[in-house]
């Protein structure tokens, strides 16, 4: 199941207990979202293709004592409703839910009006949103649980895949928070969300090499993970950031942030979506080859780094 | 009665755009009526156990505090304040007034968040109304007609627009920039409860709320208006929409209103 259908459950779930839970879209999410509006139809909102209004409608629908969660791609429910969210959520700090599905390259042949490649830098620049970018189908659930009451308004960033960490790992979810899913001394490889598994691959074949790096996933990026990059990058000397996402004004922009701020010792190599846009479209991996987010690719640049 | 208090907004409005030496002016006294008809018959000052009202068209918000000081809601100091370092009165109005549910300026906003809230009403059988106060240039916008779309499909008959049709906006004649017409059709067409009134007849303005009420759509009253009412030289002058008044002309607008009063 992907990790969409498991957050739509987990909405249920709350919303069961919690009746001022409504849910809008803008006409996506077909066979996704059902499960809600067959449960709860009258909580439930199409407003049809509509991004703009859809964010209107629910900052308007707060007033009357709703938490309004809106739902489509990253790429609509970010940036064509942007001025939307910006005065009307964040200006407001009220408790709109965003859902945006399929960051990345989730939608990859689709073509680039569906990669959803600047929604992070997008909401990091906005006032007081919070936002999570869960690492699998299961931590997703228990992020919904988590935040679905906090104040202001909230973006999660949720894959259309399912998305399945190793075995033994059970990310917890703490404001600002990171998840360790390898220690390892020579370097430090941060995925954003899914991209941790792009990290891990990575670790892997330098442990080949005799190279110990560690792992970790980034799910909370506003609050920012600030200090538990401080504590886990002091005595790095790199760190790698893989996103599937711009490389301006994502994670590995809040990477770098946080070293110059804090004066720390350490190279940052950034892996993410650069250049000119691209014009085709192609699976996950075509994409990610072709803006150089491989393996291979990371596993020379943290060898390089360490001049082995 | 309604009128005299339009006219003292009208006052409020040109004392205070000089004193503060901004403009906007002609769109504040276009809908001074509208304003002065909506206070005298609605309850705004009750949050959700009251009606509430978007005033979508945010460059206009002097009219606003003018009205809210006549009606007992704004202390003479807060006004005194307007545009001033700190102050909660901008030229476009801020949330942080209790009247004013969202703060707006950005045209094409506040159309969606009327619907929202009416949605929201209506989903916690809430039986107050959602007013919002449109502005003919915001339906250049098409976020505005998304929300006209959506009202209409919902029939959020708990919804009503007042829509200052001045025709004019910062450029020139909205048929010259950007036409509306046929006005009256379209908003029909999004299947809206569609009353057409002189805005500057406060009886007829809430004749026109009154018909609202019992409407199973969304009504919008289409408030025909002058730009810049109740001063001669600036009705139907396009440079009254942004322009501040020099010491004459304040001087010739105080006299004009006053002696309406």
């Amino acid at each position: 199941m992907s990790m969409r259908n498991d957050f739509i459950d987990a909405l249920v779930e709350i919303a069961e207990k919690d009746d001022r839970v409504v849910l809008l879209t803008a006409d996506l999410g077909y066979t996704v979202l059902e499960r809600f509006s067959n449960r709860f139809p009258e909580r439930f909102f199409n407003v049809g293709a509509a991004e703009q209004h859809m964010l209107g409608m629910a900052t308007g629908m707060t007033a009357a004592g709703y938490i309004p969660f809106v739902y489509s791609m990253t790429t609509f429910v970010t940036m064509r409703s942007f001025e939307f969210i910006r005065n009307g959520a964040s200006l407001h700090q009220l408790p709109v839910r965003i859902i945006g599905v399929g960051g990345g390259f989730d939608y990859g042949h689709a073509g680039p009006t569906h990669h959803g490649l600047e929604d992070v830098a997008l909401m990091r620049s906005l006032q007081g949103v919070s936002i999570f970018t869960p690492l699998s189908n299961q931590h997703a659930k228990e992020v919904l649980h988590a935040t679905w009451k906090m104040d202001g308004p909230v973006y999660y960033r949720i894959s259309k895949d399912q998305i399945n960490l190793p075995e033994g790992n059970s990310p917890s979810v703490n404001m600002g928070g990171l998840h360790c899913i390898r220690e390892g001394l020579d370097a430090l490889i941060l995925g954003l969300g899914r991209c941790s598994l792009d990290a891990l691959a990575a670790a892997d074949q330098l442990k080949e090499q005799g190279i110990y790096a560690a792992v970790y996933g980034a799910y909370s990026i506003s609050p920012s993970p600030c200090d538990a990059l401080v504590k886990t990058l002091k005595d790095m000397r790199t760190c790698v950031v893989v996103e599937d996402h711009s490389i301006n004004g994502g994670l590995g922009s809040l990477v770098a942030e946080v070293i110059a701020e804090n004066g720390l010792n350490c190279r940052l190599v950034r892996f993410g979506a650069q250049g000119v846009p691209d014009k085709t479209c192609g699976d996950m991996k075509t994409l990610k080859d072709r803006n150089n987010i491989t393996s291979q690719s990371i596993t020379e640049a943290v060898s390089t780094a360490l001049n082995r | 009665m309604t009128i005299q208090i339009a006219q003292r907004i009208r006052l409020l409005i040109l004392e205070h755009a000089k004193k503060a030496g901004v403009g906007h002016i002609g769109s504040a006294l276009s809908i001074t009526d509208m304003l002065a008809a909506l206070f005298n018959t609605r309850d705004f000052t009750q949050a959700d156990k009251g009606d509430r009202l978007v005033l979508s068209k945010g460059h206009a918000a002097l009219a606003l505090y003018a009205t809210l000081h006549t009606k007992g809601l704004l202390t003479k100091e807060e006004l005194d304040g307007y545009c001033t370092n700190g102050s909660r009165l901008g030229v476009h109005p801020s949330h942080s007034l209790p009247e004013v549910p969202f703060s707006t300026g950005s045209l094409g906003q506040g159309l969606s968040f009327a619907v929202g809230m009416a949605t929201g009403y209506r989903l916690r059988k809430n039986k107050h109304c959602i007013y919002a106060l449109l502005s003919d240039a915001e339906c250049d916008e098409g976020s505005t007609w998304e929300a006209v779309l959506s009202a209409g499909h919902s029939k959020l008959s708990n919804l009503c627009v007042l829509l200052d049709y001045n025709k004019q906006q910062a450029f020139g004649f909205t048929d010259d920039v950007l036409t509306l017409e046929p006005f009256a059709k379209k908003w029909r067409a999004f299947n809206w409860n569609t009353i057409e009134v002189n805005g500057h007849d406060t009886e007829a303005i809430s004749q026109g709320l009154l018909a609202a009420e019992k409407s199973d759509k969304p009504t919008v009253i289409i408030c025909h208006t002058q730009c810049g009412s109740g001063v001669s030289y600036m009705e139907g002058q396009i440079k009254w929409h942004y322009w501040s008044m020099g010491d004459e002309e304040y001087t010739i607008a105080i006299n004009e209103v006053s002696a309406c009063l």
